[in-house]
């Protein structure tokens, strides 16, 4: 009887050690899919004067290409918002760490 | 003797007074396969990766100078024109350094008056947590409106990033490449050569002296003192490489060093003590000196196991399976890291979300779960997700495999 409780004890331990290395080797393959997402190039900025833009040149209005008419009254262009990050649309456990280390001195955005 | 085989593969031993026979380990094909196939494939990524090319930075430079009509490449640098191409409107060039993880390429551009009119970032490989803290703290803003004469050092005329100091150090040597460069060659200017210091602080002598107490304690008899010496190792680790300057030994590290991405030896002297003293002391001595002495994330969990008495648990039956996927996630991190050039790109490890409080969401639901079972079991991670127990263990075959070859050589040569 007693041999019986012990192996269906070890069972137990034992699925539950699978489900959390299965468990965890689902979020390590997540953590590679995040690593790569935000490598990818267009989640690199680019930094012009004191802005960040975002890296597609084409939603830069001020972009100028060798064969356009260079005669264009710059007031007219609406200039891109100053923003220095890409907006992120929803709060990621992963600020927790950005605002507990952040001071309102150094963290500048 | 075995039939077949020559005598120099023959290991004769007397074990208990009876003498017997055994063959090398290098002809273990059970060993040997394997071994064989992880070398023959880290080599072919390591050449799939040589042969990529890196990122044109020409059509970038419209980005930074949008003055320019015309942008030539003169040497090494771009040089902006004016629609008749009278005037020079602006100047730009590529640096490369060395990051925390590998080579950082930034593109700078300089009005004629010397005055750097925008930068950007072409390629890093640096862990993307890390590099958005310079993005977070206006680290990269701060080059705008320099002066080409300006030193551009962190801590001194830029603004240091606690953090990320690597990347932060491997972008402003980037971006004092590029602006030598237009100096020299856009300018006509020629700047004083670069003060370079070694830097040699508290991480070093801590490192320095945490490998010599190791070994002192590996070689000690009594296993009370080496318990004692160990948790000290183990306690300073966590302290000093794990929470004050979060500088563990990563799996992007051993992938920086294969793909040849070696630091700035001056600013970066850690880096090659770390490494180079485990290389030295497991190639040397086959004993690990890092992990079970003063990996702190190791410790960390070793602290936690240590409150509720945890023991160490690996059923039996899926002890070979859970070896080799402990293998598979250090093998997939290299190879992808040596054929793509990003050696953190598959980069898994907890560290900096526990030393640092930083990583994405599922870093920290990772970083949970290992701190939960670290109370039921000892070193959850390290007995099954650490990617670098298995590198030690390839480290180590590859000695033991060197060591016989040699041993063959010198038999041949000895019978002859």
């Amino acid at each position: 009887m007693g041999d019986i409780s012990t192996d269906h004890r070890e069972q137990v331990k034992t699925i539950l050690f699978l489900l959390f290395v299965l468990f965890n080797a689902v979020l390590i393959f997540l953590i590679w899919s995040d690593n790569l997402t935000e490598r990818s190039p267009e989640n690199q900025g680019f930094v012009r004067g004191a802005q960040i833009f975002p890296t597609e040149s084409s939603d830069n209005p001020l972009d100028i290409m060798p064969d356009q008419d260079l005669d264009v009254d710059d007031s007219s262009i609406p200039t891109p918002p100053p923003t220095l990050q890409p907006e992120k649309e929803n709060f990621d456990l992963g600020d927790i760490g950005q605002l507990l280390t952040s001071s309102p001195i150094t963290r500048r955005i | 003797m075995q039939r077949g085989l020559p005598a120099v593969v023959m290991n004769n031993s007397i074990k208990g007074g009876k003498k017997t026979t055994q063959r090398l380990s290098l002809f273990n094909k059970r060993k040997l396969v394997p071994y064989f196939i992880t070398l023959l494939l880290i080599i072919a990524a390591w050449l799939t990766g040589r042969s990529a090319s890196g990122q044109d930075a020409a059509p970038i430079v419209h980005d930074l100078i949008p003055e320019a009509a015309i942008v030539e490449k003169h040497g090494s640098i771009f040089v902006g024109l004016s629609v008749d191409e009278q005037q020079i409107v602006g100047f730009a060039a590529v640096g490369e350094a060395p990051g925390y993880s590998g080579p950082i390429s930034m593109l700078v551009a300089m009005n004629p008056e010397g005055d750097i009119i925008g930068v950007r970032i072409i390629s890093h490989s640096e862990t993307p947590g890390f590099f958005r803290l310079l993005a977070y703290n206006g680290f990269i803003e701060q080059f705008v409106n320099k002066h080409f004469n300006h030193q551009f050092v962190p801590g001194h005329d830029l603004d240091a990033v606690s953090g990320a100091t690597l990347s932060a150090e491997g972008v402003a040597a980037s971006a004092r490449q590029a602006v030598r460069t237009i100096a020299r060659e856009g300018l006509e200017r020629e700047l004083p050569p670069e003060k370079r210091a070694l830097q040699f602080g508290i991480p070093e002598i801590t490192l320095i002296l945490l490998f010599a107490v190791g070994y002192v304690g590996h070689k000690l008899r009594s296993s009370v003192w080496k318990k004692r010496i160990r948790w000290g190792t183990l306690l300073t680790g966590l302290v000093v490489i794990g929470f004050i300057y979060t500088i563990p030994l990563t799996i992007s590290q051993v992938v920086s060093l294969l793909s040849g991405y070696w630091p700035d030896f001056y600013t970066n002297l850690y880096w090659y003590l770390l490494i180079g003293g485990i290389l030295f002391v497991v190639s040397v001595d086959a004993k690990n000196p890092y992990c079970s002495w003063f990996c702190p994330f190791g410790a960390f969990q070793e602290c936690l196991g240590a409150v509720t008495g945890a023991k160490r648990y690996r059923p039996r039956r899926w002890k070979n399976i859970l070896t080799w996927m402990q293998r598979g996630l250090a093998l997939s991190a290299i190879l992808f890291g040596l054929a793509y050039r990003n050696p953190s790109g598959l980069s898994y490890e907890p560290f900096a979300v526990l030393f640092d409080l930083r990583g994405n969401s599922f870093q920290w639901i990772f970083l949970i779960s290992i701190v939960l079972a670290s109370l039921l079991m000892y070193r959850p991670f390290c007995n099954i997700f650490c990617p670098i127990d298995p590198v030690m263990d390839f480290i180590s075959e590859s000695r033991r495999r060197i060591r016989e070859i040699w041993e063959i050589f010198l038999q041949t040569i000895a019978s002859r």
